[in-house]
């Protein structure tokens, strides 16, 4: 610590004295320090050889006979109950003013009041408009998370609204308040002009110092009010907060084993290790906040400088490693096709028609070699070991083998993803159904379907 | 019988202020001293935090058993000395007395404590 961040440091905790000891100290202090200096110190060894900046501010009180525990008290009294017993004091002296005042300050206090209420619910627009603007740019870009990203965005921009509308509300309400203050001050003032003598004078400057002083207490009541609502919103801040650190920090462990599988992905996950970084350290200053207690600047704006590097390295990385991933329209080689196929004459009671299908593509190919026949041809993956037998009404009934493993879906995604490559593993699960028809039996087929108005929801030649 | 203090002191900070109140108050009465110097000579007698006197000298100023005032330094600005008054003289007799007693108690407890050995 230099002399000058010592002394400050120094003063700013001797608060509880009256400023003419804090100068008195203040000056012992420098003196010390200077004549060390003198004697071929450095600055910085001279405020060493103080010890503890906490003890000797705690030995310094304790020579005014104040509680040690003075400081630490106030800040770990229960901050619920302070809270209440500042509002209540606040509203106390509130009452006591409004009281004071005439009947034309209070209407317009009230008016006043309800004009700044109606501002605030207008402001609610553009909060609306913020809050769909970002809504649709997930809804655009950040296709897999929206949901997920657009929640957050509405809790935020919700939490931010609501802080901001309490502190107005109690900004205006302390200016018009304080304002009264200051009047009733002057007026004082006025009539103790008008009286002339010695003693008057003093009496004045007591009453001076003390109107200050509980203007200042009702200022610091003020800011004690608007600190435990900021508290009490940081608590709700904390929750999403701390459930995304606990989603994230589950997904950098699976990142870790992946990593060590030897997946070519380190920048996507040092981004996420840089956000779970965020995310813990939003959550500790959140804490800090809400309990007081002390904050080390100089650690926290190493830390949030060194994750903000290895973030732009990390988006650095990530952004090669995403151009040299292919992305294949298709499934894995691993996945062999499988077709089946069944052929039946073709009559008025044949079922062997996209009209009974649903849920799956089903299209008609006209080939006019097929004649009076029907043949349906069912496309599948060999994905869990389906096993799909096509029934005389086109239903392909699946044949469980009940084995059913993640670990080889896993072991093939990884694999792609080691050639740095993604393939569209929704296609696993379609099931292509064609129908093979002369153009003879398909017009059949469709005055059947108009007849009997079975209308699945049917397109010229394709059901789904 | 001062590093038998030195280990004594580590036991209670109570116990350690009241003797580098007593300290303090010897020091002033040999010659009036500014805030530095007196610093200084204590810390040749206990190994003291420095900054745990200003304290004690704020006290004793505040209970009057010290009065200060201002002197002109060949460097720097004027220093604060400080000199024992004479409700000081009878709070160092008191203090110095209570000292004697209970270090008489003390040496001889040693005494007889070694007597046994």
């Amino acid at each position: 610590m230099s002399k000058k961040d010592f002394l400050e440091k120094l003063r700013k905790r001797l608060k509880i004295l009256n400023n003419e000891e804090i100068e008195d100290i203040i000056e012992e202090y420098e003196g010390h320090i200077n004549e060390k200096i003198a004697s071929g110190k450095t600055e910085e060894e001279a405020t060493q050889d103080f010890g503890n900046f906490d003890e000797l501010v705690k030995e310094i009180l304790s020579a005014y006979k104040i509680n040690e525990e003075y400081e630490t008290e106030v800040k770990e009294k229960n901050f619920i109950q302070d809270f209440i017993k500042d509002c209540e004091l606040f509203f106390k002296d509130l009452v006591k003013n409004i009281s004071k005042r005439s009947k034309q300050d209070i209407i317009k206090f009230v008016l006043e009041f309800i004009a700044l209420i109606i501002f605030i619910a207008i402001l609610r627009l553009p909060v609306l408009f913020i809050e769909e603007l970002g809504c649709w740019f997930f809804d655009r870009f950040m296709f897999p998370f929206d949901n997920g990203l657009s929640f957050i965005w509405k809790y935020m921009i919700e939490i931010v609204y609501f802080v901001l509308s309490v502190v107005g509300i109690i900004g205006f309400v302390k200016k018009r308040y304080l304002e009264g203050e200051e009047a009733e001050e002057k007026e004082t003032k006025a009539t103790k002009n008008s009286k002339d003598s010695v003693k008057e004078e003093k009496n004045k400057s007591l009453k001076e110092v003390k109107s200050y002083k509980v203007k200042k207490e009702s200022s610091g009541t003020l800011l004690k009010i608007i600190i435990n609502i900021i508290k009490v919103f940081l608590i709700f801040v904390l929750i999403p907060a701390v459930f995304s650190f606990v989603l994230a920090f589950g997904c950098i462990i699976i990142g870790v084993v992946l990593l060590f599988n030897g997946l070519p992905y380190f920048g996507i996950f040092l981004c996420g290790l840089t956000y779970v970084i965020l995310n813990y350290i939003f959550i500790d200053l959140c804490i800090r906040f809400i309990f007081n207690k002390k904050l080390n600047g100089k650690a926290l704006l190493v830390s949030v400088i060194t994750t903000i590097i290895m973030f732009a390295v990390g988006i650095g990385l990530s952004f090669n490693e995403v151009v040299n991933t292919t992305f294949v329209d298709g499934v894995p080689s691993e996945y062999k096709e499988i077709t089946k196929e069944k052929t039946e004459t073709y009559t008025d009671d044949t079922n062997l028609t996209c009209g009974n299908l649903y849920h799956t593509r089903c299209h008609y190919v006209i080939d006019e070699n097929e004649g009076d026949n029907i043949t349906a041809i069912v496309t599948y993956y060999d994905y869990e070991n389906r096993n799909f037998d096509i029934t005389d009404d086109l239903e392909y009934v699946r044949k469980e083998n009940n084995k059913y493993s993640l670990k080889d879906m896993y072991d093939i995604v990884v694999g792609n993803l080691k050639q740095r490559k993604i393939y569209n593993y929704s296609k696993l699960y379609e099931v292509d159904v064609e129908v093979r028809v002369s153009s003879a039996t398909k017009e059949k087929i469709d005055q059947r379907r108009t007849k009997t108005s079975v209308d699945w929801n049917c397109t010229d030649n394709a059901c789904y | 019988m001062l590093l038998l203090a030195c280990e004594v002191i580590i036991i209670n900070t109570q116990f350690k202020k009241g003797v580098l109140e007593l300290l303090v108050l010897l020091i002033v009465q040999q010659e009036d001293k500014y805030g530095y110097e007196l610093v200084e000579e204590v810390s040749k007698v206990v190994n003291v935090n420095e900054g745990t006197i200003y304290p004690i000298l704020k006290r004793l100023t505040n209970e009057h058993y010290f009065e200060t005032y201002l002197k002109e330094s060949t460097e720097g600005p004027p220093r604060k000395y400080y000199h024992l008054t004479v409700l000081g003289k009878e709070r160092k007799d008191e203090l110095l007395k209570e000292w004697t007693n209970f270090n008489e108690n003390v040496s001889k407890f040693i005494k007889e404590s070694e007597h046994y050995e």
